[in-house]
């Protein structure tokens, strides 16, 4: 089966408590998962609807993902010093084991 | 400072004499009285002097009397230089007002540059051409140009010499004007000057000089800077008013030299550039705040796994901490640091975890006989076992783990005891035949006798037999690769320093299966040796990781071999301090792909360079990590392919 991913264009993250967050496919795509989710060949619904409602995430961490996305686009490929990314130790653990779903 | 209290240094023409040091002084004394006295007289008598010598060296006499007179503490250094060359065959007594004088300039003349070694070099052929009476006068003569230059030079603005001495005559000073204004006239116009160092480009301290900016005239320290388009100096004004530049640019200097070392340091660390993943960050961050998790929760055995390695990288992993990763459910425990855990606490993992099959602890010091006996009863379903650094351990708890385990101990390894005996090894091989790993490393008691016990396993896809205390020989070796030799996967034989080629005869005639080998320090192994075992070595169908670190005779032949046999296989090669391994070889493997090689250790081969490594990056496509330490001739030249590390390559060791 092969690869079938438009990463033109914008896609919605849902948090569990409602908020949504529109953030540009490409960036998204730092995460397999997401990536995945929105190859056309697996039939998934979240590329119809070109949006992702994820039941396991507060808006505080979806946030925190969005902005490691963000952060990852910004110094993927670059050189030299690279600005350390600031995670509340509180929230590690469970940013962890959501890392670990979204493969990134 | 007095004459007197100067020592005299040992003077042999003197000893030699008889002459006894208080007459010695008395002369000093009366030397420097007379020298003050002629000082005038002197001056114009060695000028005459230098004129009377051979034409050829009258042009530099001349230059030579004009420095003196223009920068009276370079002279002075240079007179002490002389006293230094000629203390063996003049009086000491003469040099002695030279030295007081000389010896207030101490730290110019450490700055002295180039520049001074021209007039020195004048200097000294005129000493060597005239007499000894003249050499005297002349040195006379150059006391008192230190005193004339010293009284130029307190009248001068920030001079950092400060020589006492007698006031100038006018007659003096109107001299030392003129030959100032004609040595400027002369820097500008031309330079005629006798060496490449230039006086112009490196001014010696304490001459004058005229602002390349300002045009303003000013007295040349040590700290003067030069103009920016390097022609020429900078007054102290114009100097300062560049400093902001310089500062950055030695700020930027030094940030430059923090990125390379901090970007080295990342490198040996293992550290991939660029940005880490999400998970990777969280993992640190957890492990850095190991100590105020109440639980981890349910994050899956990889990431428990990565977040103990880190404590236990950061020796974090503690009779508190360990607690976290007992998970009852769990099957696989590695403890990779365990020296800070009391045996107490080891023993509850036998507890906590009943059904683990897998358990590896390394440097469980700690641990006692209780704890080995208490899993011997508790894992039931223990098939692997891993304990490094066990020594307390006895061996009789070792006969009797192995009683209890019985045949379903299918992996295990032990390291750096020597409690580990034949005894031990004997309930080993009676009690688990079914062995199928079998790590022995660094077992301080372990001989050929012990060794040759193994034959009784004949179902071994993994030995490992490293860093033996005493001697093996080849005659065990062999045995154990003829019974089991056909199934072996890897074979470790580091550091069995006794083993020669009939090991590697061994390996060629029985190891169909083997895809790991690890001779590093086998440093009997010949090259012949070597090529028999990847000649027409048909049952093997190529080995994955070949280690060969220090087999030192490994030469041309036997690389192209070993490149013939497994090159297509080859993931990890490492023929670090083959030194034998030349150009040839490099050509040879340059008509071959490595399709499957990730890891290379080069280093210590003196015939690596560029183009090797240009070589290399070509016909290993899938390289990622390249060891290089001590390849002198590796350069920043050659572009590294993205993703491909270069670990020990001096140019970025170095900043």
């Amino acid at each position: 089966m092969s690869d079938e991913i438009d990463t033109q264009g914008s896609l919605t993250l849902i948090s569990n408590d409602g908020f949504q967050f529109v953030i540009s496919k490409k960036i998204a795509f730092a995460s397999k998962t997401i990536r995945n989710m929105f190859n056309k060949n697996s039939g998934y619904i979240e590329a119809k609807e070109n949006c992702v409602k994820f039941e396991e995430m507060n808006a505080v961490t979806l946030e925190k993902v969005c902005e490691y996305f963000c952060y990852r686009e910004k110094y993927h490929g670059s050189k030299g010093q690279i600005p350390e990314f600031n995670i509340r130790p509180e929230m590690a653990l469970e940013l962890m084991t959501i890392a670990d779903f979204l493969e990134t | 400072m007095s004459v007197d209290q100067i020592l005299p240094l040992p003077n042999f023409s003197e000893c030699e004499k008889g002459v006894n040091a208080a007459e010695i002084q008395a002369r000093a004394r009366e030397r420097v009285r007379a020298a003050q006295r002629a000082a005038q007289e002197a001056a114009q008598a060695a000028a005459s002097e230098a004129q009377n010598t051979t034409e050829e060296t009258a042009q530099k006499i001349e230059e030579e009397e004009e420095e003196e007179e223009e920068v009276g503490e370079s002279s002075a250094a240079g007179a002490r230089r002389r006293t230094r060359a000629s203390t063996s065959n003049t009086p000491q007594t003469k040099a002695r007002p030279r030295r007081r004088a000389a010896r207030n300039d101490d730290d110019e003349y450490m700055k002295m540059d180039e520049g001074e070694d021209d007039e020195e070099e004048a200097d000294t052929s005129i000493t060597l051409q005239t007499s000894t009476s003249a050499r005297k006068r002349k040195r006379a003569t150059t006391t008192v140009q230190v005193n004339l230059s010293a009284l130029g030079e307190d009248s001068d603005e920030d001079t950092p010499v400060r020589v006492r001495g007698r006031k100038l005559t006018k007659a003096q000073l109107k001299k030392q004007k003129e030959a100032e204004a004609k040595k400027h006239r002369r820097g500008l116009i031309s330079n005629d000057s006798d060496s490449d160092f230039e006086m112009a480009r490196v001014p010696v301290p304490g001459q004058i000089a005229f602002c390349a900016e300002c045009n303003c005239r000013f007295t040349v320290t040590p700290y003067s800077k030069s103009s920016s388009d390097g022609d020429g100096l900078l007054c102290h004004a114009c100097g300062k008013k560049n400093a902001p530049v310089e500062v950055a640019a030695k700020k930027k200097r030094q940030t430059t030299r923090t990125n390379k070392k901090s970007s080295a340091r990342a490198l040996l660390d293992g550290d991939r550039s660029g940005v880490k993943t999400l998970q990777e960050m969280c993992i640190a961050l957890v492990a850095k705040h190991i100590d105020d998790v109440e639980a981890l929760g349910d994050i899956g055995s990889h990431n428990m796994d990565k977040i103990c390695q880190i404590i236990s990288k950061n020796r974090s992993l503690n009779d508190h901490t360990m607690k976290l990763f007992l998970e009852p459910a769990e099957h696989v425990l590695r403890f990779y640091d365990c020296s800070k855990i009391q045996s107490d606490n080891l023993r509850q993992i036998g507890a906590f975890c009943p059904s683990l099959q897998r358990l590896h602890l390394k440097f469980c010091g700690r641990m006692n006989d209780d704890c080995l006996d208490y899993y011997g009863t508790q894992l039931k379903e223990l098939k692997a076992l891993d304990l490094f650094g066990a020594f307390n351990v006895t061996e009789e708890c070792y006969v009797r783990f192995f009683e209890n385990c019985g045949r379903k101990l299918k992996e295990f390894g032990v390291s750096d005891t020597s409690r580990f005996r034949v005894k031990a090894m004997e309930a080993l091989v009676d009690n688990c035949p079914d062995l199928e790993v079998l790590r022995l490393k660094t077992l301080t008691n372990i001989d050929d006798e012990c060794i040759r016990l193994l034959t009784g396993l004949p179902n071994l896809r993994i030995l490992e037999i490293s860093e033996p205390t005493m001697e093996l020989t080849d005659g065990p070796i062999i045995d154990i690769l003829n019974t089991c030799g056909s199934a072996l996967r890897e074979l470790n034989l580091n550091q069995c320093s006794q083993l020669t080629d009939l090991t590697i005869d061994a390996i060629h005639e029985s190891c169909g299966q083997l895809e790991i080998l690890e001779l590093e320090r086998v440093e009997l192994l010949t090259s012949e040796g070597l090529t028999n075992l990847f000649t027409g070595w048909d049952i093997n169908h190529g080995l994955t990781t070949l280690n060969l670190t220090r087999c030192i005779e490994l030469d041309a032949a036997g690389f192209a071999k070993i490149i013939d046999h497994s090159g297509r296989t080859l993931e990890r090669f490492n023929i670090n301090s083959c030194k034998e391994v030349n150009q040839e070889a490099w050509d040879f493997l340059m008509e071959f792909t490595l399709p499957q090689l990730e890891e290379f250790d080069v280093s210590f081969i003196r015939s690596v360079n560029d183009a090797v490594l240009e070589g290399l990056m070509k016909v290993a496509p899938k390289m990622h990590t390249i060891k290089a330490w001590g390849c002198f001739k590796l350069t920043e030249a050659i572009p590294l392919r993205e993703g491909l590390h270069l670990i020990g390559r001096e140019a970025d060791l170095l900043s």
